[in-house]
């Protein structure tokens, strides 16, 4: 799984399938913050996602005001080596000038059973890895 | 004007409107007092718009016998850039 620290983010990408296609989403952030992930819908066009009569509306305060998005179904997420199945995603606005096209939040990362490293420890003699899982933890690592 | 006259008036399709009165229980927001700004006949259009809403704007489909909302509280990054 390629991550690239930018800007002050954690940079990925991430594939979503939808009836049958198949597209990949460069500059997704990876973020803890972020209960929900979500998607840009300019990123997903081409896969013909579209607003639908039944589809569940879903707001949220950010510091931009109140904002929309929708609960989509999609058939398939993957990123790195985790494939997700069936599930919605939420598809609205993330960035305004289009350099993000997604949030990978908290509800992805704990299902898959993420781990941050610590990168300040990286090299050193010990190193700390932060699992994301039900009961989040800090693993303690003594590197010979 | 309530959110039932809305689907007298406007039946089977997208409108773009104005909240005017909504309560919100737990993560749900509902909202029954509604200006109503146009009806919304392409299809095409209503993603874009939806996505362009900010505040008390709002695009809804008149399928629906009610407007409830998810409230998302921990939107990350969202809308911070």
């Amino acid at each position: 799984m390629r991550l690239e620290f930018r800007d002050g983010l954690i940079f990925t990408s991430l594939s979503i399938t939808y009836k049958g296609k198949i597209k990949k989403i460069e500059n997704i952030i990876l973020d803890t913050g972020a209960a929900q992930s979500i998607v840009s819908p300019d990123a997903v066009e081409e896969l013909g996602i579209t607003v639908e009569p039944d589809d569940r509306i879903v707001t949220c305060y950010g510091i931009g005001g109140k904002q929309y998005a929708v609960a989509k179904r999609v058939n398939g997420i993957s990123f790195g080596p985790f494939k997700l199945g069936d599930r919605t995603i939420d598809l609205g606005p993330v960035d305004l000038d289009g350099k993000i096209n997604g949030l990978l939040g908290m509800d992805m990362l704990m299902e898959v059973g993420a781990v941050i490293i610590e990168m300040s420890s990286i090299n050193r003699e010990v190193l700390f890895i932060i699992c994301l899982c039900k009961h989040p933890r800090v693993v303690k690592l003594l590197v010979s | 004007m309530k959110w039932e006259e809305v689907l007298r008036l406007y039946p089977d399709q997208f409108v773009k409107l104005r909240i005017l009165g909504s309560r919100r229980e737990g993560n749900r927001e509902y909202v029954d007092d509604v200006a109503i700004v146009r009806g919304i006949t392409d299809p095409a259009e209503v993603t874009n718009e939806l996505m362009k809403c900010r505040g008390d704007m709002l695009i809804y489909h008149t399928s629906n016998e009610k407007i409830i909302l998810e409230v998302r509280t921990k939107p990350g990054l969202r809308g911070a850039i």
